[in-house]
């Protein structure tokens, strides 16, 4: 199902499958790729990932010495791919004119023996949205989180290849064949530093970053990237000062009704990949206990 | 009037109840916990802070059993589905088990859940499904349904996974008898590679059989057509007293499995699942059973139970 978000002149469209955000407009100018159909979204466009983001090495880890064996979503890498609920369609909790919170229940299933009531609230603000996720634990024994999502970023409709990526964050992950992460190491004098403002025509990247400096930080958010167009137009992510990490996707074959082209996934993140395994950045929720955390976007046009 | 228990590991309960049945229903795979008459458990029991041991009770959507590596071919195109089976290899038992359903419809005696199938790895259809959960006085009615909401025509089967018995009854002193003559001989992964007559073999059912002498694990299907709504399997007790599985005959195919492991609370035991399917094991690559919905069209069949006392 498709609900339209509307206030003043933001826009957005989120569906209640893997509660994406279908699409994200200020004046008609789109800060996201928007969703065009109801298939599979290309690339993962949009959607949410809960309890995890990105994936879990050959969908094995460990819990208080007891192997947990998930299913396997990525078989040609072997690993559990961006969680649990990718393709669940979330319930209506609530909802206003330009706001709505969708539910979803994570039952325990192999290699998850957890219970967790989650929800996603998208919520216009005057130059974007606001999204919240929420996870409360259900469970008798204390249960790991983390929670990614995965949009796409625009700055209207300026070419994407186009647009400066700054990213404000000093490590990345390097990874093996598998795009299992081997390391966290400095981004200093890489091709994978984006601090400058690189152009996206000129990265090739499926990238986690670590050690986020926010920028302009204010009660307790802070700027994690953002894309500019070569006439000053900018699209903005932050992120609450606790989700330490995003990753970084481009692709040359994002499909648009005008044919395959660059696009640039910038995913806020509060664990880097395989945290269940390495425990780096883990939420842990005590039995009844809750955990909430936002990012969001924000557009400010050409003049300002 | 019915009451919700909570369940974390069902997300909640629904309880049902008429004159002289009762059954509760979990939200998570639209799972059956328990079912009686009068009193007489006809099912074996989800305890309420664990999951279904060994698959008890839940829907098995949009395909039951399993799909050999998790892949089929579409049109001249290989589908992969997620492996949900790692140890096998295998996609096994549908999209849907760990799915909170939600409560459609309810009222005292029966409750309708639906879940949404969204297109997904392997999986390029919408699909709207519901089960329906009615109580009869002497058992239950259990209807599956199915609503192609995408734009080409989509694939369907569904099961379900009861394991019965009869009241206190050690499982192993009840005969199982079953109707079909053929079955599906399966290779070392479980997947299905030809179809055998029953006859002459360890499988043959077709005559009440006591519990404690069979072990299998195989789906029996029919040469010829059943049609309507049959009777199918019967469980007996020495004492007389009954229970009878019907079909109706888009349930065209019946696994059954005898685990000699299955977990009680008062320890592990022989347990039967007779599973009413709509298409084989490994269906979406042998099309045997396989439902095709048109756009907007719509699917429905039912099982059930019903029990018959000692005279």
């Amino acid at each position: 199902m498709h609900i339209l978000l509307e206030s003043g002149a933001v826009r957005a469209e989120i569906d209640t499958v893997a509660a994406a955000l279908r699409s994200l407009t200020v004046a008609g100018a789109a800060l996201t790729e928007p969703r065009l159909d109801d298939d599979l979204p290309p690339f993962c466009n949009g959607i949410v990932l809960a309890p995890w983001p990105n994936r879990v090495r050959d969908a094995k880890w460990m819990l208080d010495g007891t192997a947990q064996q998930l299913d396997i979503t990525e078989p040609d890498r072997g690993g559990a791919l961006h969680g649990l609920l990718q393709f669940a369609d979330y319930e209506v909790f609530a909802r206003s004119d330009d706001e709505v919170t969708l539910s979803a229940f994570i039952a325990p299933q192999h290699g998850w023996p957890f219970a967790l009531e989650t929800s996603v609230t998208y919520a216009l603000t005057h130059d974007g949205i606001r999204v919240t996720h929420a996870a409360t634990n259900v469970s008798a024994r204390r249960a790991p989180y983390a929670v990614g999502t995965h949009p796409f970023l625009r700055v209207g409709d300026n070419p994407v290849e186009q647009l400066t990526l700054t990213v404000p964050a000093a490590t990345y992950f390097e990874v093996d064949e598998r795009l299992n992460p081997t390391a966290e190491s400095p981004v200093e004098g890489t091709l994978s530093d984006l601090r400058h403002g690189p152009v996206v025509g000129s990265l090739e990247l499926d990238t986690a970053y670590g050690s986020l400096t926010h920028a302009y930080p204010v009660d307790g958010r802070g700027v994690s990237a953002w894309l500019e167009a070569p006439d000053g137009a900018r699209t903005t992510l932050w992120q609450d000062l606790d989700w330490g990490y995003l990753q970084v996707f481009t692709t040359s074959s994002f499909p648009r009704p005008d044919g395959l082209g660059t696009a640039v996934a910038v995913e806020p993140m509060t664990a880097p990949p395989d945290a269940l395994n390495t425990g780096q950045g883990l939420i842990w929720i005590e039995p009844g206990a809750d955990w909430s955390g936002s990012w969001g976007l924000g557009y400010r046009g050409p003049n300002g | 009037m019915s009451s919700d228990a909570p369940a974390p590991f069902s997300r909640s309960r629904i309880v049902l109840h008429n004159d002289t049945a009762q059954a509760e229903i979990g939200l998570v795979a639209a799972v059956l916990c328990s079912l009686t008459v009068d009193g007489i458990r006809l099912t074996e029991t989800v305890p309420v802070d664990g999951l279904p041991p060994m698959g008890c009770g839940i829907v098995l959507a949009p395909w039951p059993n399993r799909v050999r590596d998790g892949r089929w071919q579409l049109d001249g195109e290989t589908q992969q589905l997620d492996l949900t089976e790692p140890a096998l290899g295998n996609a096994s038992h549908g999209l849907l088990r760990n799915t909170a359903y939600r409560v459609i419809e309810q009222a005292p005696d029966a409750v309708t859940l639906g879940a949404f199938i969204a297109p997904q790895h392997g999986w390029p259809f919408a699909l709207e499904t519901w089960v329906r959960y009615q109580l009869e006085p002497d058992g239950l009615t259990v209807t599956h349904g199915a609503r192609n909401t995408g734009h080409g025509p989509a694939l369907w089967a569904v099961g379900a996974h009861p394991y019965f018995r009869i009241g206190e009854t050690p499982v192993e002193q009840l005969t199982l008898t079953l109707d079909r003559p053929e079955y599906l001989e399966l290779d070392e992964r479980l997947i299905p590679v030809r179809i055998r007559p029953v006859s002459g073999t360890p499988f043959d059912l077709r005559t009440p059989r006591l519990l404690a002498d069979i072990d299998v694990n195989v789906a029996y299907g029919d040469s010829e057509a059943f049609i309507g709504r049959s009777e199918v399997a019967w469980l007996e007790s020495s004492d007389g007293s009954r229970l009878a599985l019907w079909l109706d005959e888009e349930f065209s195919w019946i696994q059954v499995y005898t685990p000699a492991s299955f977990p009680r609370e008062d320890g592990e035991g022989l347990a039967v699942a007779i599973e009413p399917m709509s298409a084989a094991p490994d269906a979406l690559n042998s099309r045997r059973g396989l439902s095709t919905i048109p756009p907007g069209g719509e699917w429905q069949a039912s099982w059930g139970v019903r029990y018959t006392p000692a005279t």
